[in-house]
């Protein structure tokens, strides 16, 4: 992993952007900065089908997507552990009451598998890409590990995986590094429902995990790959927000991220500094309506810069 | 016991003949082949099971009459089994795991590939509410009920994987390989890394003498073939460092079991490429030269009809 000091900054920022309240960027309403206080966060569920549930922490905390019916019920991600009563009945309140049976990680970052140990501790099997198991185990500087035990997935698939579970077929499947290198997108098919975990779909600065092996670059691919794998039905269920979108939010996003892409990469061949990257605001006509959380947009160029300087280097 | 695994073996063949010339099926008739489903369909008498201990964490329940070996890891967490016989065997395969091995909860199910003999009673594991884990073509081929005369009722996994899969229980690590077709398309190899312990179904056959003799048994039917299986167990001593091999049935042996058995299968292709090269030959020729060749393949024995069309046409010129 690169250990370039604004690195080390984008994984702070990863660390910790979920950590915090989502605000309207460049609004009255920008609640940047503040520690998320779990006892405040609602959770607004919304039904996608039959036995097909999105969960939200709202405002933008995180969605749990959960299949339920006679084999149990299935989640994918898992919140945080201080959330996890609060998710849990959620599900409950559903009418489901069946065991929690397979967990699915879109990828590591904390506010998606922060809540797994809690379930894993009852017997829920936790699935996800090797990428994200070979990551979590990885220990910090000072040989402590980068994320709990308890939390790391004990089933891993390469490529494609799928579980034939409550009558539904659920296709999860690693595209190209993007978010991370260990993302995963979650498509229950009959349904027509792909939960895609933060690649780029609901409008938002999203983060990006530039020492998690993600890129910018990957998050424009894979925008496009989702509405490959995708069709206009399709529920698509960002990893926030939403909970549900579609093909017009992605394309937005899409475009936003090529042109902020273009902006800061034109910077910094001309041999501009971060600083005055930020200072340009390239993203000044996109943040309109679009919410950020510890992302702001001067971290979210932060976050394209250092990506970017990093390769164009190479 | 002999006779079951003839069955066996006469009901994939009847499968893979489906699409024979008239003059090759016409000599398949010779076998009744509604008493050999009788025979195998029918759950039979079988000796009883018994626990072979392979390393500190590995036991083996090895092959009794027709149905699969079977490999137990003991984790504190719980068991992962790989290959779980014929349904009718579910009980007497779980009591030899209580009495014998561990009282920790079963885990994980792995098919190494469709057949009955070896995923048989996955539907009990199923209904326990147990992971039960193939390759996508081996869920796909159950579904599709590609083993001729394959026991009604059969249920497949429920969870696949196309390329590898890993399993970390109890501290212990399991790596599930499909590389593609060999014995079937839907074979899988289930690696235990502390212990160098692989096992690989019906992709080697070691000490199997009740299977007439070490030939291929190459499920066409099911998307198997002769080049495909010798560059699986290629793969498979590249990829691995083995001490000890589990075949899907016959004894345990160790890597030297698996090159000698990948050399016979060379021998038979050798043999069949050479054989056909001119491009005159018929299937009946091909039939009536392996039973006099070399590695000759007795005849009118059962062997011989293992995939005898499929490999006709996998080496025709």
């Amino acid at each position: 992993m690169n250990k370039q000091p604004l690195g080390v900054l984008a994984r702070t920022l990863a660390a910790t952007a979920a950590l915090t309240a989502f605000g309207l960027a460049g609004s009255a309403h920008a609640q940047q900065g503040q520690p998320l206080d779990f006892a405040k966060l609602e959770m607004k569920t919304t039904k996608l089908a039959d036995n097909l549930y999105v969960v939200e922490a709202a405002p933008g905390v995180g969605n749990v997507v959960f299949l339920n019916g006679p084999d149990g019920i299935l989640m994918v991600d898992s919140m945080f552990p201080q959330l996890h009563d609060k998710l849990v009945a959620a599900i409950r309140a559903t009418g489901a009451t069946g065991p929690i049976r397979y967990i699915i990680n879109t990828h590591l970052h904390g506010d998606h598998t922060a809540g797994n140990g809690l379930f894993a501790k009852d017997g829920t099997v936790v699935i996800a890409q090797d990428n994200v198991r070979q990551r979590m185990l990885a220990k910090k500087p000072d040989g402590t590990p980068a994320f709990p035990p308890a939390n790391v997935p004990m089933v891993t698939y390469a490529t494609t995986m799928t579980l034939h579970f409550d009558g539904e077929d659920i296709e999860i499947s690693h595209p190209p590094a993007a978010h991370t290198d260990g993302d995963s997108i979650v498509y229950f098919k009959k349904a027509n429902v792909m939960q895609v975990g933060d690649l780029p779909a609901s409008l938002r600065f999203n983060n990006i995990g530039v020492d998690d092996g993600g890129s910018v670059d990957g998050m424009i691919a894979d925008g496009k790959l989702v509405m490959k794998m995708a069709n206009a039905q399709t529920k698509i269920v960002p990893g926030h927000l939403g909970p549900v979108v579609g093909f017009k939010e992605i394309t937005i996003q899409d475009t936003m991220f090529q042109t902020v892409r273009d902006r800061i990469a034109k910077m910094i061949k001309e041999g501009k500094t971060l600083d005055q990257a930020i200072a340009a605001e390239p993203t000044k006509d996109f943040n309109e309506g679009r919410l950020s959380g510890n992302i702001t947009p001067a971290r979210w160029v932060t976050l394209i810069y250092t990506d970017l300087s990093r390769r164009m280097k190479k | 016991m002999k006779l079951v695994k003839q069955a066996l073996l006469a009901l994939l063949a009847a499968g893979t003949l489906g699409l024979a010339a008239p003059v090759a099926r016409a000599q398949e008739q010779e076998l009744d082949q509604t008493s050999i489903l009788a025979v195998d369909l029918q759950p039979q008498p079988y000796p009883p099971f018994v626990a072979v201990k392979v390393a500190d964490d590995l036991w083996e329940i090895p092959g009794s009459g027709s149905n699969s070996n079977v490999m137990v890891l003991v984790t504190d967490e719980g068991l992962v089994l790989v290959d779980v016989k014929y349904e009718y065997q579910y009980d007497d395969l779980v009591k030899i795991i209580r009495e014998k091995i561990s009282t920790k909860p079963i885990k994980y199910v792995i098919d190494t590939h469709y057949h009955a003999d070896h995923s048989g009673a996955n539907v009990r594991f199923r209904q326990a509410g147990i992971t039960v884990i193939s390759s996508t073509p081996g869920r796909a081929d159950i579904l599709a009920k590609k083993q001729p005369g394959a026991p009604a009722g059969m249920v497949p996994a429920n969870v696949t994987f196309t390329g590898e899969m890993r399993l970390y229980v109890g501290g212990k690590e399991v790596r599930i390989n499909h590389y593609g077709p060999g014995h079937t398309n839907s074979d899988v190899v289930v690696y235990f890394p502390q212990d160098r312990v692989i096992c690989v179904g019906d992709l080697v056959h070691i000490g199997d003498l009740a299977r007439g003799g070490q030939y291929p048994l190459i499920d066409y039917n099911g998307g198997g073939g002769l080049n495909g299986w010798i560059q699986r167990l290629d793969t498979i001593t590249a990829d691995f460092k083995i001490d000890k091999v589990m075949s899907g049935h016959g004894t345990l042996g160790t890597e030297a079991d698996l090159i000698a058995y990948r050399d016979i299968l060379e021998r038979v292709r050798r043999d069949v490429r050479a054989y056909l090269a001119d491009g005159t030959k018929t299937q009946g020729d091909l039939r009536a030269h392996l039973n006099k060749g070399e590695l000759h393949w007795p005849d009118p024995g059962l062997a011989v009809l293992r995939g005898l069309h499929g490999l006709y046409l996998e080496f025709k010129p």
